[in-house]
C-alpha cells in the first residue's frame, strides 16, 4: 500500500508547478490553465484525505470544487 | 516492488512531467493538450485511491468537456504567440521559481509534520468511492451545500449571460 505522504508529495509539487505558471505566463488563458492545475491538485488532496480516512466529507467538497470549477 | 507502486509510480511521473511541460510550453494549444494527458494520470491516481466515481468524472467533465472548450477558444480565436517578456527581464522569472521552491518546501514540512488520524481499512475504502455512497451522503447529510453550490452555479450562468449581452450592445 503506498503511503498518503506520496500522494501529498505529488499534489504540492502540482500545486507549486501550477503557482509557476501563474506567475511567469503572460497569455491569460494559460494563467487560467494553470490555476485549473492548482484546483486538480487541491481535488487529489482531498480525495487522498478521504480514502484514507474514510469520512466521505473531501469527496462530497471534491464535487463541490468540480461544480464551481465547471462554471 | 507491488503492481499498485508500480501503477503509482507510472501515473505519477506522466502527471509531474505533463504539468511542468504545460508551464514551459510557448504555445497555448499545446499546454492544453499536456493538461489534459496531466487529468487523465491524475484519473488513474484516483482509482489507485479506489475513488471510482471521481476518477470516471474527471475524464468526462475535466478531460472531457472543460479542455475541449478551451481547445475551441484557443483554436478559434487564435492568440497570437506570447512576446518574449522574459528576454529584457529573466529576474521575474528567477523570483517565480523561487516563490515556487519555498512554496514547495512549506508544504513538505506541513506535510510531514500533519498529526495522523484513523486508518480507514481497505474494504471501507472501497465502499466510500462507490457512487451509492457518494450520492446518499450527497442528497441527505449535505443537502444544504448541494443547494449552495446550484446557486453559484446558476449565479455565474447569469454573469456569463449579461457580460456577452453587454458586449453585443
Amino acid at each position: 500500500m503506498i503511503p498518503l505522504e506520496y500522494y501529498l508529495i505529488l499534489s504540492a509539487f502540482m500545486f507549486v508547478t501550477g503557482v509557476t505558471g501563474v506567475l511567469t505566463r503572460r497569455n491569460a488563458i494559460v494563467v487560467f490553465m494553470s490555476i485549473e492545475l492548482m484546483l486538480n491538485s487541491a481535488n487529489l488532496t482531498f480525495v487522498a484525505y478521504s480514502s484514507f480516512f474514510w469520512r466521505c466529507y473531501w469527496a462530497i467538497v471534491r464535487i463541490f470544487c468540480n461544480g464551481g470549477g465547471s462554471r | 516492488m507491488t503492481l499498485e507502486q508500480g501503477l503509482f509510480g507510472f501515473f505519477a511521473l506522466i502527471a509531474v512531467a505533463s504539468s511542468i511541460l504545460m508551464v514551459t510550453r510557448k504555445n497555448p494549444v499545446i499546454s492544453a493538450l499536456f493538461l489534459v494527458l496531466n487529468f487523465c494520470a491524475l484519473s488513474g491516481i484516483y482509482l489507485l485511491l479506489r475513488a471510482q466515481f471521481i476518477a470516471v468524472v474527471q475524464v468526462i467533465v475535466y478531460a472531457g468537456a472543460i479542455m475541449v472548450l478551451f481547445l475551441f477558444v484557443l483554436m478559434l480565436l487564435r492568440p497570437a504567440e506570447e512576446k518574449s517578456y522574459f528576454k529584457d527581464r529573466p529576474q521575474q522569472k528567477f523570483l517565480a521559481i523561487l516563490i515556487g521552491a519555498l512554496m514547495f518546501l512549506q508544504i513538505i514540512y506541513s506535510i510531514f509534520f500533519a498529526m495522523p488520524g484513523k486508518m480507514a481499512d481497505d474494504a471501507r475504502r472501497v465502499e466510500i468511492g462507490t457512487i451509492e455512497f457518494i450520492g446518499r451522503e450527497l442528497y441527505t447529510t449535505y443537502l444544504l451545500p448541494f443547494e449552495a453550490i446550484a446557486f453559484v452555479l446558476l449565479s455565474a450562468t447569469i454573469g456569463a449571460l449579461v457580460l456577452s449581452k453587454k458586449k453585443m450592445d
